[in-house]
């Protein structure tokens, strides 16, 4: 009797063997690595009579120890085509912003601690679209296996550091053979469920996965956000002085 | 006529379709409604316009050039009527410095409704006497150092509009840093007047902090302005509501910031078809007036924008209703 305790409680071990805090570190550890990028991102706001809109970017980004830098370029509507924003993101602080008003020619800064303000009126948030480093979040030790359409994930809760984010909680699903987050449910600061992100796809460029949609829908004004990547490209020879405010005006 | 414009306009789109010039630029019409109160300019009531703003830009490796053409039709004062070459511009990079030579329009500033700073350029009053941002292009010279820092240090040599063969001659130096509060600086000093001008902007938290001021050693006259710009987030649903606080000051008796005070509203839709609306009132201290403006800006669709603002001062109401097409 005592040995199929042993055996059980052994099994049960080894099927929870991984933590949250392990699951997310295996879960960026799989998009660490790329050192600089450019892509090309379609932005279509659907409302609640599925009315599209279409924006378009260019986006480049570098990785760095103390937080990644991003220069987005916005393409359409074409009276925002030149608008530029810089970020220079700091894990242990504010991240720094700037934007670029190509008909004033001016490089105006940003306030960027509130990260919960809408990304060009979709429904992203800014904290949505910047990079959700392990280190960002705690996490509960609520780790289950589930089933989402028909395949075996992960879920566990996690929670993010920084004050001044707009969600009290995430919930995540984590493809338990890949590691690759498929689903995250948002939860406002009132505590209810505000949005959620599908991962549609990702693409392996040399062993690093990139994601190529999220589809987020707003639970409380029934609209929707597509967010995809084309042409991305990884390790291209990006530099410090490419994210620069020199490079903002070009 | 009409027919020869169009074939222009298509040799146009069909050299910028099969080159890989950048261009952009909007079509749109104006109608501006005046309201004097002092019986003045009776014949200038209602002003239909239409306004054409192409900006082409070429890339080659390193080095850039850029033109911006400009033009405009008066329905009723044909002294307004312009078409003219707004900014055109040679620019190299090289790896720690840049130069650029010919006609082009900058930005110094950092305050929203009045930028003392902005000296470089002629603001562009046939166009719109209030709108700070039409400007007209200015030759000059540009060469700008980049340090490690992302500090730059720039000498700007310009002809002088109001005196003959005269240089103006303009050196700054501007960076960022991240120590008593994210901050970015530039201190100007010019012999134009020969001033000395600097302006900041400091952010603590969700607060902007923006400083600008001048002194003219010629004139012994000062101008000096401060602000505040404080953004609520999602107030409703995803709408922000940014509030703007912003204090002038000068003993330059001439000027019209002398002792004025804005108090502003943004609130931003943030819908697909960009919402903006506008609010603000200026109150001037030295004879106790004030003025007000309301301005609502949207998308109509597609490429279709729309702008509507009304203008409440001591000297006349003015109604404007804008259309814009952007390519």
């Amino acid at each position: 009797m005592i040995k199929i305790i042993i055996l059980a409680t052994t099994i049960i071990v080894q099927t929870f063997a991984i933590t949250s805090l392990e699951l997310a570190k295996k879960v960026d550890k799989l998009s660490d690595g790329f050192v600089s990028s450019q892509s090309d991102m379609t932005m279509t706001l659907i409302n609640a009579r599925e009315q599209k809109t279409i924006r378009k970017m260019q986006t480049s980004s570098l990785e760095g120890n103390s937080g990644d830098k991003s220069l987005m370029m916005f393409l359409t509507p074409a009276d925002v085509k030149g608008t530029k924003m810089l970020t220079h993101e700091n894990i242990n602080g504010d991240d720094d912003q700037w934007m670029f008003l190509p008909a004033l020619k001016r490089v105006k800064r940003i306030a960027s601690r509130n990260k919960s303000g809408s990304f060009m009126g979709s429904e992203f948030s800014y904290e949505d679209t910047a990079n959700n480093s392990y280190e960002k979040y705690t996490y509960n030790d609520d780790i289950k296996e589930v089933q989402l359409d028909g395949v075996k994930h992960y879920t566990s809760t996690r929670i993010p550091k920084d004050k001044n984010s707009g969600y009290t909680k995430q919930i995540t699903w984590v493809n338990a053979k890949t590691f690759l987050v498929k689903k995250i449910d948002y939860y406002d600061r009132k505590k209810e469920l505000i949005k959620t992100a599908i991962f549609d796809e990702y693409k392996n460029i040399n062993g690093i996965s990139r994601t190529v949609q999220i589809t987020m829908t707003n639970h409380q004004n029934r609209k929707m956000t597509i967010l995809s990547w084309d042409d991305d490209k990884i390790n291209v020879g990006l530099k410090d002085k490419d994210f620069s405010k020199r490079k903002l005006k070009r | 006529m009409i027919k020869k414009i169009i074939f222009v306009i298509f040799l146009l789109f069909s050299f910028l379709y099969s080159s890989d010039i950048e261009y952009k630029g909007d079509i749109s019409y104006e109608y501006k409604k005046y309201d004097y109160k002092h019986n003045i300019h009776l014949d200038d009531k209602t002003q239909h316009s239409t306004e054409v703003n192409l900006e082409l830009k070429k890339y080659f490796e390193n080095k850039e050039v850029f033109l911006k053409l400009e033009a405009l039709r008066d329905s009723e004062n044909k002294n307004r009527d312009y078409n003219k070459i707004n900014e055109f511009y040679f620019k190299q990079e090289f790896d720690n410095f840049d130069i650029k030579i010919g006609k082009d329009i900058k930005y110094w500033g950092s305050l929203e409704v009045h930028n003392l700073s902005d000296i470089y350029n002629n603001k562009n009053i046939i166009n719109n006497e209030f709108d700070k941002d039409k400007k007209l292009g200015t030759n000059g010279f540009t060469f700008t150092y980049f340090m490690k820092n992302d500090d730059s240090f720039s000498v700007v040599l310009s002809e002088d509009e109001s005196e003959v063969n005269t240089l103006d001659v303009f050196v700054s130096y501007s960076g960022s840093r991240d120590d008593i509060a994210s901050r970015d600086f530039s201190y100007i000093l010019t012999n134009k007047n020969d001033q000395f001008i600097t302006y900041h902007t400091l952010i603590q938290g969700d607060n902007i902090y923006k400083i600008e001021y001048k002194y003219s050693i010629k004139n012994k006259k000062y101008q000096s302005g401060l602000g505040l710009e404080h953004t609520i987030y999602s107030l409703i649903d995803k709408k922000d509501l940014g509030i703007i606080f912003e204090y002038y000051n000068s003993n330059n008796k001439i000027l019209l910031f002398q002792d004025d005070i804005f108090l502003g509203s943004r609130f931003n839709f943030n819908d697909s078809m960009d919402s903006e609306l506008l609010a603000g009132i200026i109150y001037d201290n030295n004879d106790k007036s004030q003025s007000q403006s309301v301005q609502y800006k949207r998308r109509l669709f597609g490429n279709v924008k729309t702008k509507i603002s009304y203008n409440k001062s001591k000297s006349a109401n003015i109604f404007l209703a804008k259309l814009f097409y952007n390519f």
